[in-house]
């Protein structure tokens, strides 16, 4: 039929060769008109919900590094699908990126930098990625996916020492970015920035044991209010010796709940 | 067709920035909290970018757009440097800034932008451009949050509109600070997004750019 006729489409005989399971028909699935053009194909297959989320991520610097914490949970809507995700991702002995969000975009960006890493191994000229590239390169990165309609919907928290001075800085989906001595991605806004923030504006620069304690009672805050955390954690420290991991679990105490009279 | 906008590629950043100019200087203030929605993100961001060729890029809006006209900028600028072999004119780069809007007239860069410097003379001048690069030379600026109570008090303090007093009121560049850490500090009053502190930079042809930051209220 002539409007069906797509000049474009390689033309078989479709009255004689008919094929029961339509093997050739492929082309059917990918336009859903002869009319459609790529760029409204793209805008029709990109992903704007996220599928599979990864919770709040918390990071502060403290006197002589930076701490980042994030749950090891993947949810997949309010089901907790995956129980073991680390969304802490070390790049390289000075720089570490915090992801929440869709984690298949974070799968995708970490393996975008882990390629960027092993060409300046490759290069073998010496030079390292620092926290303040990476976080600009980022930017461009999740600003160039924002401008093709096609987001990458995770929250990236780059952290590290840069010129042996904590960095801390936080690019969104949309490719904005700031730098900050405190972020915290997702609900955690909600639940722990306000009160976090006045702590540290006003304690003057903590150490690094401070630092652990005040972040576990930031994700037990979280752990306590947002329906999508978990119990087990990675937090990551970073300082100009190393890059340190730890995996802990949330004490909670439920004694309150007793004297909250809207809980059972 | 109709089309849900499930995700929207644009989100608006809080800010604002004023822009003085007078004879041999010019005079630009922002204030330093960055919002998102409701939550403050940073109490420490300031909306003024120095360019190369010494003039101040002024850009509130979407923060994205804002670092990525700023970073192409910074770009052409280096190269029209090269090109040229002399730094770029603040009113040469004010129709660049034009013309690289408009190229995005499809997509814009969602920032309200205003590039500032001295020109050729020495004089202070203050280019305005809205989203899609429609440039206005102008005696004094403001864009962003809290444009809407600033503006007014600018044109009446510096131009004498609306007053029993008309007639364009020529200050020094310390008279002209003052004024504006005033006009900051009123209408934070009055302005949830606009606080925490106003960094207000003179531009001047001996000094170069001096630098002064005042508190505001952080609530």
């Amino acid at each position: 039929m002539l409007n069906e006729f797509n000049p474009c489409r390689p033309c078989w005989d479709t009255i004689n060769d008919k094929d029961d399971f339509n093997i050739n028909h492929s082309y059917k699935n990918y336009t859903i008109s002869p009319l459609e053009t790529k760029v409204e194909r793209n805008i029709r297959t990109r992903t704007v919900t996220p599928v599979v989320t990864g919770s709040s991520v918390a990071a502060f610097t403290f006197n002589g590094g930076v701490i980042l914490a994030a749950d090891v949970l993947g949810s997949y809507g309010s089901l907790a699908k995956y129980r073991n995700i680390s969304r802490i991702h070390q790049v390289n002995d000075r720089t570490v990126l915090g992801l929440g969000g869709d984690l298949s975009d974070a799968d995708y960006i970490k393996e975008a930098i882990d390629t960027k890493v092993e060409q300046d191994i490759i290069e073998e000229d010496g030079s390292k990625m620092t926290p303040l590239a990476l976080y600009a390169w980022s930017t461009r990165l999740m600003y160039y996916r924002r401008t093709q309609l096609n987001p990458l919907l995770t929250n990236v928290i780059v952290a590290g020492m840069e010129n042996n001075e904590p960095f801390l800085g936080r690019v969104n989906d949309k490719g904005s970015a700031y730098k900050e001595f405190l972020i915290i991605t997702g609900i955690g806004i909600h639940l722990a920035q306000g009160w976090i923030r006045t702590i540290l504006e006003t304690s003057s620069q903590i150490n690094k044991q401070q630092a652990e304690q005040l972040m576990d009672r930031i994700i037990k805050q979280l752990y306590y209010r947002d329906c999508r955390a978990f119990a087990r954690y990675q937090v990551c420290i970073v300082t100009n010796d190393n890059v340190e991991f730890k995996v802990k679990e949330v004490q909670p105490d439920w004694s309150l709940a007793s004297s909250l009279r809207n809980t059972e | 067709m109709v089309k849900e906008h499930g995700w929207y590629p644009y989100e608006f950043q809080s800010g604002t920035t004023v822009a003085v100019a007078g004879d041999d200087y010019v005079v630009v203030a922002s204030d330093t909290r960055l919002t998102e929605n409701y939550a403050i993100q940073s109490r420490t961001h300031s909306n003024v970018y120095k360019m190369h060729n010494n003039s101040l890029l002024l850009s509130t809006g979407f923060l994205g757009d804002v670092l990525t006209l700023k970073k192409t900028l910074e770009g052409r600028i280096k190269t029209y440097e090269y090109t040229h072999s002399k730094p770029i004119s603040t009113p040469a780069l004010a129709q660049m800034i034009s013309i690289m809007m408009y190229g995005r007239r499809f997509f814009p860069y969602y920032t309200n932008t205003v590039i500032t410097g001295l020109d050729t003379d020495g004089k202070g001048c203050v280019y305005a451009f809205d989203p899609v690069g429609s440039m206005t030379k102008q005696l004094y600026a403001c864009e962003g949050s809290a444009m809407p109570l600033i503006l007014p008090i600018l044109d009446a303090r510096i131009l004498g509109k609306n007053t029993s007093n008309p007639g364009h009121v020529k200050r020094t560049k310390e008279e002209t600070v003052t004024m504006i850490k005033d006009i900051y500090m009123a209408a934070c009053e009055r302005n949830v997004e606009l606080g925490d502190g106003v960094v207000i930079h003179t531009l001047t042809k001996d000094k170069g750019i001096e630098t002064d930051v005042h508190p505001l209220r952080k609530d």
